[in-house]
């Protein structure tokens, strides 16, 4: 069935009666009789800690409740006695002692009226099981006068960003579960206990695996009570399909996950199993914890159940059902306010994409994913990204511009391969990991969170550990050191004393050329990643002491082999990720500086200075100046991206120059500002690129807001171009391996017909020979126009075009605009 | 070489010709149609536009023209039209881009540079468009095309077809889709509200359909005016004249807009169809009907924004 083209918002369809009433009770939030909220759990010690809030170092709106959830949880936790001796294990030990015992005996199992998979509350805040000693010793170094707390605020509070050891972000070995069971992976790691010696059993190796063991109990165990509840709810159960699908539940619960999965029902419901877990022994509702190529494993599944003879249809019930639950994470804070839905959260997975030998992966479960995607869209969860590339079969890119074009934005990501993938083999290269990341497994890639590339089962890159503000050191450059404006601690208004620890690049009043402008910037850059890393060593060694996830471990390959917990670099691959943040408001910044006081000398070096101080008040020709004359990132112009590129380049190398002491994990590169260029434009002072205090910065790898004026083409060359174009010989490079973040915004006139859709098409061929590694398109609407009304800044590049008539939306009168956003809304062409 | 006077460059555009393509709109056109909705393309002669939208206000314009043609008000810049001669003054001294200097002249190879830097995206169908104004009147479009053929890329000209003979047997040859006006068939309609008689246009048309039954693929245009071209009679005699002459591979009936309301009024000129309606979905169908009748080509469509319903 085709999705129903009309104007307006879209709809679900084609959804069964069972899944409108799922689908409808998720959305009625906290009226719900049933929700899946945190339960808190303690151990009832005077010392216990129950809300660990390194996770959240990098979600600095939050800085300000940390006490409150701390006490909160801790107030709210019903206790769970811990066995005699409890103190005596290692934390590992205690830990997966204590999640498995809160989420078999004090979490109710539960199943919703229709539902076809099992697995309900998973969400979790449970003892961090510290004894005395090792809470004390933890809250040292977070809580206190010189604590990592501390200095993460400031860190914030200066301009220079967040960072701080996160959950989630990785995609666990869920292939192996479905192959082999958990019996297959408990044998694993009985073997490997065995083969330790004495002295290694009995230290932290011996802990490490006896964890992991006990939290390989876990899912196998809470499917057995599911199996017993749906025997329950079937023998009550008066009508006769029903009861007969609980049977079929309970014969599956029998099986998965401790078995190998047989069919496509047992994989589905061994994977929610397994995969709800991993957000229970985070603590955290699934902040990018990914399914990864899930076409592609779940297919061999999905065509034995064929063959068995379940209809199609029934596949996609089963699915659509699954689509519910990883809904449901969203209920951890339910109470909190739009359901607790935040832009934290994202069980992302990859469809289509190549394989070996350039072959194309599309097949038949891809189909399946895509209806299923298209029925029960708008929905958040879990988030779909396609992958495209220069082979991608005409029918993918007809219904993947169809599905585009019946909602307001894409409901789904788009990932683009062959740039992708010369980012993980540059990865693979800079890291000495060729092993493990080479030519014939690149294409296994897929990604986490919002649309970072990782590999798969066997990669924690920490993707959004560390987000700095590139533009920052642009600051520190012109203030020799020093910052340019005063700052504030967020919380109490105190300010900050003005000294800082940055060095001294010189008075840039006396730089003679732009050059000497540039090393200073550089020698600024480092002293961020400097400081970054300083900041982010500590976080991520007081979380590997401190907070073992033994369950995930499980499922991330590595971690049994070096009997070391993934929080500590057991994966294979151990990355930490930089996320630049402010790169083109970065890059345009230092444009300005070059055209504005050396190629034009429109200004002094120190009359700039003061306009950025006086937030361009009182300086209003040369901030005009500024925006509109000087050269732009992210129109095409070959000289402007040709420096992005180079601090791009410049940048990169710099990153990789790191590495964790604590975890031995390789610092790398990707460009994906989640919210923080909205954020952080409120306390970093004006910019020498025409933009004032308070004002947006740039969002990831895109062009300032309104940069962009040669439209969505010119764009996507310079992002290209800024990630590393072509080498000469014509192949792509791509300096960031996590990737970057890019987002457009199209007319709906190009997806009014066929013909126009066509076109589309062919955009998105372009891209993937020009652009950049993934890209989220947005269709315009009569909110962005008239958003564009009141702020036609930042609306520039937005065309509007009927009939070979050309305008800028912003550079028409106000009645035609009126008008445009009346036909726009009526969506009449 | 020949220099190209052009209004504009618009990337990803997706009106001009088949798939996606660049246009290049040139300046000056020989017709001068009541309903241009580019009328700075009409005049060749540079002209100077103030947004006020985009203006601050800080008077950087003030003292700079050599002529005394700019002028603050209480209302914004005036700018005395007869004094003018585009010389750019202003627009130097303005830090905000609100004077814009309506064309610019530029040899083809660099506008070549220029217009091909989204091939990657024109795939197999789309390419470079020459618009205007009109293309043809310039002898550097020829040159811009030859040297667009070198580079492989497709190339489609947009023609009023008021242009010497010459000039446009001089570009077929390098052109693969020509996007070719017709507006009424009425010759006094045509004096008009064009200010040109069609003759030549027609006979040119010819040409076109000649070159068209080779290898090129003509596709006709035709704008559809409320009181100026929107009658069935006018639809109805251009479609008998299209599978008179043959080979064309679509017509599209382009519904009028009124967009372009603004332009005018930067050119400070009182536009005659400043309060014209849009056709409505009604008329059109109408038309597309009455068009199709005429069996004139294959493929007959209507394009463009249709007003409510009344």
């Amino acid at each position: 069935m085709e999705a129903v083209k009309k104007a307006g918002v879209k709809e679900p369809f084609n959804l069964s009666k069972r899944i409108e009433w799922l689908r409808n009770y998720y959305f009625s939030g906290d009226q719900r009789d049933w929700n899946n909220e945190f339960s808190a759990f303690s151990t009832g010690t005077s010392w216990d800690e129950v809300f660990d809030e390194t996770s959240f170092f990098i979600v600095p709106e939050v800085y300000s409740f940390f006490p409150t959830f701390r006490k909160s949880f801790q107030m709210a936790a019903r206790t769970i006695r811990p066995p005699q001796g409890f103190f005596s294990l290692g934390i590992a030990e205690r830990r997966a002692w204590f999640i498995k015992e809160a989420i078999l005996n004090h979490v109710p199992q539960e199943i919703l009226p229709g539902d076809l998979i099992a697995g309900g509350r998973f969400n979790m805040m449970a003892s961090r099981c510290w004894s005395k000693e090792e809470a004390k010793a933890r809250n040292k170094k977070i809580l206190s006068k010189h604590g990592i707390r501390k200095a993460t605020f400031e860190f914030q509070d200066r301009g220079y960003g967040n960072c701080g050891a996160t959950s989630g972000h990785l995609i666990p070995d869920y292939p192996r579960v479905l192959k082999e069971g958990f019996s297959g992976i408990q044998a694993d790691l009985r073997a490997k206990l065995d083969a330790l010696s004495p002295k290694e059993r009995a230290g932290a190796k011996g802990a490490q695996l006896r964890a992991m063991l006990t939290s390989c109990e876990m899912p196998v165990e809470l499917a057995a009570k599911y199996a017993y509840l749906c025997q329950a709810l079937a023998e009550e159960e008066s009508d006769v399909v029903r009861r007969q699908e609980l049977l079929d539940m309970r014969e599956n619960l029998l099986r998965v996950p401790n078995l190998p999965a047989r069919d496509f029902y047992e994989a589905l419901q061994s994977l929610w199993l397994t995969h709800m877990l991993v957000l229970t022994d985070e603590n955290y509702p699934g902040a990018g914890v990914s399914f990864g190529r899930i076409d592609q494993y779940l297919l061999p599944y999905w065509q034995k159940s064929i063959q068995n003879g379940i209809s199609r249809e029934f596949g996609k019930e089963i699915l659509k059902c699954f689509w519910m639950h990883c809904n449901f994470a969203y209920d951890a804070m339910i109470k909190t306010g739009n359901q607790g839905i935040t832009a934290g959260y994202g069980q992302l997975f990859n469809l289509s994409g190549l394989g070996k030998d350039g072959a194309d992966m599309t097949n038949e479960l891809t189909w399946v994913f895509l209806e299923v995607i298209d029925e029960m869209s708008p929905i958040l969860e879990p988030k779909p990204n396609v992958r495209l590339h220069e082979h991608s079969p005409e029918a993918l890119l007809d219904k993947v511009v169809d599905m585009i074009s019946t909602s307001q934005g894409a409901p789904f990501l788009l990932n683009f391969d062959e740039r992708s993938m010369a980012g993980m083999l540059e990865e693979a290269k800079r890291a000495h990991v060729e092993h493990l990341i080479h030519e014939d497994n690149v294409f296994e890639y897929a990604s986490v969170g919002c649309l970072e590339n990782t590999m798969c089962g066997n990669d924690r890159s920490a993707t959004v550990d560390c987000n700095p503000n590139l533009v920052k050191a642009v600051e520190l450059a012109l203030g020799n050191g020093q910052d340019l404006v005063a700052y504030t601690d967020a919380l109490w208004g105190k300010p900050y004393p003005a000294e800082t620890t940055a060095p001294k690049t010189g008075d840039p009043r006396a730089f003679q050329d732009f050059e000497s402008f540039y090393q200073a910037f550089l020698t600024q850059l480092h002293y961020i990643m400097d400081r970054m890393a300083a900041l982010y060593e500590r976080s991520t060694e007081v979380r590997a002491d401190y907070a073992p996830t033994p369950y995930l471990s499980c499922l991330v390959r590595g971690c049994a082999e070096q009997a070391k917990d993934c929080t500590q670099g057991g994966a294979e691959l151990s990355f930490v990720t930089v996320e630049g943040v402010t790169f083109a408001t970065t890059v345009d910044s230092l444009l300005a500086i070059q055209y504005l006081v050396y190629e034009k000398k429109l200004c002094s070096m120190d009359t700039l200075m003061k306009a950025l101080q006086a937030n361009w008040q009182g300086y209003e020709i040369l901030q005009a100046q500024a925006k509109n004359r000087a050269p732009k990132y992210g129109r095409d112009d070959d000289t402007a991206d040709a420096f992005a590129q180079r601090l791009m380049r410049d940048w990169s190398d710099i990153v990789w120059s790191y590495r964790t002491k604590s975890t031995n994990a390789q610092f790398r590169p990707g460009m994906l500002s989640w919210n923080y260029w909205i954020g952080s434009g409120f306390i970093l002072p004006a910019t020498p690129d025409g933009r004032a205090r308070g004002q947006f910065l740039s969002n990831a790898i895109c062009p300032v807001n309104g940069a962009d004026t040669n439209g969505p083409t010119g764009n996507a060359n310079s992002v290209g171009k800024a990630l590393g174009g072509r080498t000469e010989a014509g192949e792509i490079v791509n300096l960031l391996p996590n990737g970057a973040s890019h987002t457009i915004t199209l007319s709906p006139s190009l997806m009014r017909d066929s013909e126009r859709r066509e076109k589309l098409k062919n955009f998105l061929r372009g891209y993937i020979q020009n652009g950049g590694t993934a890209l989220q398109i947005n269709i315009l609407d009569a909110e962005t126009l008239k958003d564009a009304q009141q702020h036609p800044e930042n609306y520039r590049n937005l065309l509007v075009r009927i009939t070979g008539y050309n305008a800028y939306f912003t550079s028409i009168g106000r009645e035609l605009q009126n008008e445009i956003i009346a036909r726009e809304s009526h969506n009449r062409y | 070489m020949t220099m190209i006077r052009y209004l504009d460059i618009q990337r990803m555009s997706s009106e001009d010709g088949p798939g996606l393509r660049t246009t290049l709109f040139f300046k000056g056109c020989s017709l001068a149609c009541a309903w241009c909705h580019n009328p700075e393309s009409i005049a060749k002669k540079f002209q100077i536009h103030w947004l006020s939208s985009r203006c601050i206000g800080c008077g950087s314009c003030e003292g700079v023209c050599p002529n005394g043609a700019l002028l603050r008000g209480e209302s914004g810049v005036l700018i005395d039209r007869r004094l003018c001669t585009g010389c750019r003054a202003c627009v130097s001294a303005c830090p905000a881009l609100a004077l814009e200097c309506k064309g610019t002249d530029a040899e083809p190879d660099v506008l070549c540079r220029e217009l091909i830097k989204d091939k990657a995206y024109f795939g197999r169908d789309g390419g470079v468009t020459l618009s205007g104004g009109e293309a043809l009147l310039q002898e550097g479009a020829v040159e811009l095309l030859r040297l667009l053929k070198a580079e492989g890329i497709q190339t489609a000209v947009d023609t009023c077809g008021m242009v010497f003979s010459e000039q446009l047997e001089a570009a077929l040859p390098y052109t693969d889709v020509l996007l070719y006006d017709l507006k009424l068939m009425n010759d006094a309609d045509h004096q008009r509200w064009t200010g040109r008689s069609n003759s030549l246009i027609l006979r040119n048309l010819g040409t076109a359909a000649r070159w068209a039954k080779g290898n090129g693929r003509l596709w006709i245009r035709t704008p559809v005016i409320p009181g100026a071209t929107d009658s069935e009679e006018n639809i109805r005699a251009i479609g008998e004249r299209i599978q008179a002459i043959g080979g064309a591979e679509r017509w599209e009936l382009c519904a009028f807009n009124n967009l372009c309301i603004d332009k005018y009024r930067r050119l400070d000129i009182d536009w005659a169809f400043q309060n014209s309606p849009l056709i409505t979905r009604r008329h059109m169908e109408q038309l597309l009907a009455v068009a199709r009748s005429t069996r004139a080509c294959e493929d007959i469509r209507a394009t463009g924004a249709l007003g409510n319903e009344e």
